[in-house]
């Protein structure tokens, strides 16, 4: 199995409730965005700390911190973008290689929407290459979009192309203006609003305007048609060990932890196909 | 006031040779090589941005990490490329748009300059060559 957990540590160090956010689920790849560590830091900590050998990125990622185990044998970005907010890795294990792309865009209370779904336009042109050139399509894109699940970047086939059903993948994708767009799941759909046991979102923020949503889904994971028959299952994390990550309005608690709540991406290991072996008459 | 009285107007920035923000980028892309001995490269990706505008884009590689990563690009009109914009995380402050306005070849030249030299791109492409050379020795970084 394959567990990756993402966190917006919004630049706190963090590292006590990192190692038991680690420890407790079991953690093959740690990513946190706004972390004031540099990734071998953050990979020395976790060795130190969990007794196990825990590696980082040979090539730096200036807005990211990256930390892997076993079964993970190298995480590297292939392909990075001018702002360095979505670097397109590729993770490797010694069954298989997944390409990840690791996202933290712009707040919105700097930028527009727009601008972020300039960057998801072009960051969806990025996976495409990189699919073509790695023949394959077990992609996932991980980290916090700033933008929700139903955002215009996130669902249209000019951005992520990211929908709230697993069933609309049967395909892998649709025909859009005559040409074969490839299409995400968002499994965050379903933390939208109550009604779960987990929080309505991952993010909160209180606003006087009219039309506030007050919480919101920025941390995402979504997922290829391939990787979808893997996913095990995600999570909002508000409790690691001693440390409780909300405070009392069930809200993340950003005075002594963070504004987002940690993620976990849980995936089965691939199926190995069954090697048929035909031996030549002799 | 005689006709050899008439001053000359014209800007002494104008000249009979103005190299375009492209051969700017091409030519500091051919310098990366020099530098590394073909280990790290860097090309210009051009796209039809907008409109009539052309974006060009100084990509480095590293062939032997199948790795590129986007560096400095720069966005000005058809046919005319000057002022053009200069995008590239050095200008990115606390203003809306991350970008430096160059009206002519040393503007551009100059904005490069400060993305080629900074930390980022000295440390990254020195990242990029020590990482290489503890792979495998490849075609295409023995040259």
């Amino acid at each position: 199995m394959l567990r990756i957990g993402f966190w917006n540590t919004h630049r706190k160090s963090l590292l006590d409730p990192i190692t038991s956010w680690t420890r407790d689920h079991e953690l093959n790849a740690v990513l946190l965005a706004e972390s004031p560590h540099k990734s071998d830091t953050l990979a020395g900590e976790l060795s130190n700390r969990l007794g196990c050998l825990w590696k980082a990125p040979r090539i730096p990622l200036r807005r990211f911190c990256v930390a892997f185990r076993d079964p993970v044998t190298s995480f590297e970005p292939e392909s990075v973008d001018l702002s360095e907010r979505a670097p397109v890795m590729v993770l490797s294990t010694d069954v298989e290689t997944i390409n990840v792309a690791l996202v933290h865009f712009p707040s919105l209370l700097h930028r527009s929407e727009d601008d972020n779904t300039l960057m998801a336009a072009e960051l969806s042109k990025r996976l495409e290459d990189q699919e073509q050139k790695t023949r394959h399509s077990r992609t996932m894109l991980v980290g916090d979009l700033n933008l929700n699940p139903f955002s215009k970047a996130v669902v249209s086939a000019a951005g992520l192309h990211a929908t709230m059903s697993q069933r609309l993948l049967a395909k892998g994708g649709r025909k859009v203006d005559g040409a074969h767009r490839k299409m995400f799941y968002n499994p965050m759909w379903r933390f939208l609003g109550d009604g779960g046991e987990s929080p309505p979102g991952t993010y909160f923020h209180r606003s006087s305007s009219p039309s506030a949503l007050f919480w919101h889904a920025f941390d995402q994971v979504l997922l290829r048609a391939s990787l979808v028959q893997r996913l095990i299952d995600v999570k909002i994390v508000t409790r690691v060990a001693a440390h409780d990550l909300s405070t009392q309005l069930g809200r993340p608690n950003k005075a002594k932890y963070s504004d987002h709540f940690p993620i976990v991406v849980r995936l089965s290991r691939p199926k190995l196909e069954r090697v048929h072996v035909h031996f030549a008459d002799s | 006031m005689s006709t050899s009285q008439i001053p000359d107007l014209w800007s002494s920035s104008i000249s009979p040779v103005v190299a375009t923000p492209l051969a700017l980028l091409r030519s500091q892309a051919v310098q990366l090589s020099n530098h590394t001995g073909g280990i790290v490269r860097a090309d210009v990706v051009t796209a039809s941005a907008k409109g009539s505008s052309r974006e060009h884009c100084l990509v480095i590689s590293a062939p032997a990490l199948d790795f590129k990563q986007e560096i400095v690009k720069v966005v000005h009109d058809v046919p005319i490329v000057y002022p053009c914009s200069v995008y590239a995380e050095e200008f990115e402050d606390d203003s809306r748009e991350p970008y430096w306005v160059a009206s002519s070849p040393e503007s551009v030249i100059s904005a490069l300059g400060q993305v080629l030299q900074s930390d980022r791109i000295v440390a990254l492409i020195n990242s990029l060559v020590a990482v290489s050379n503890e792979e495998e020795p490849t075609d295409s970084a023995v040259k």
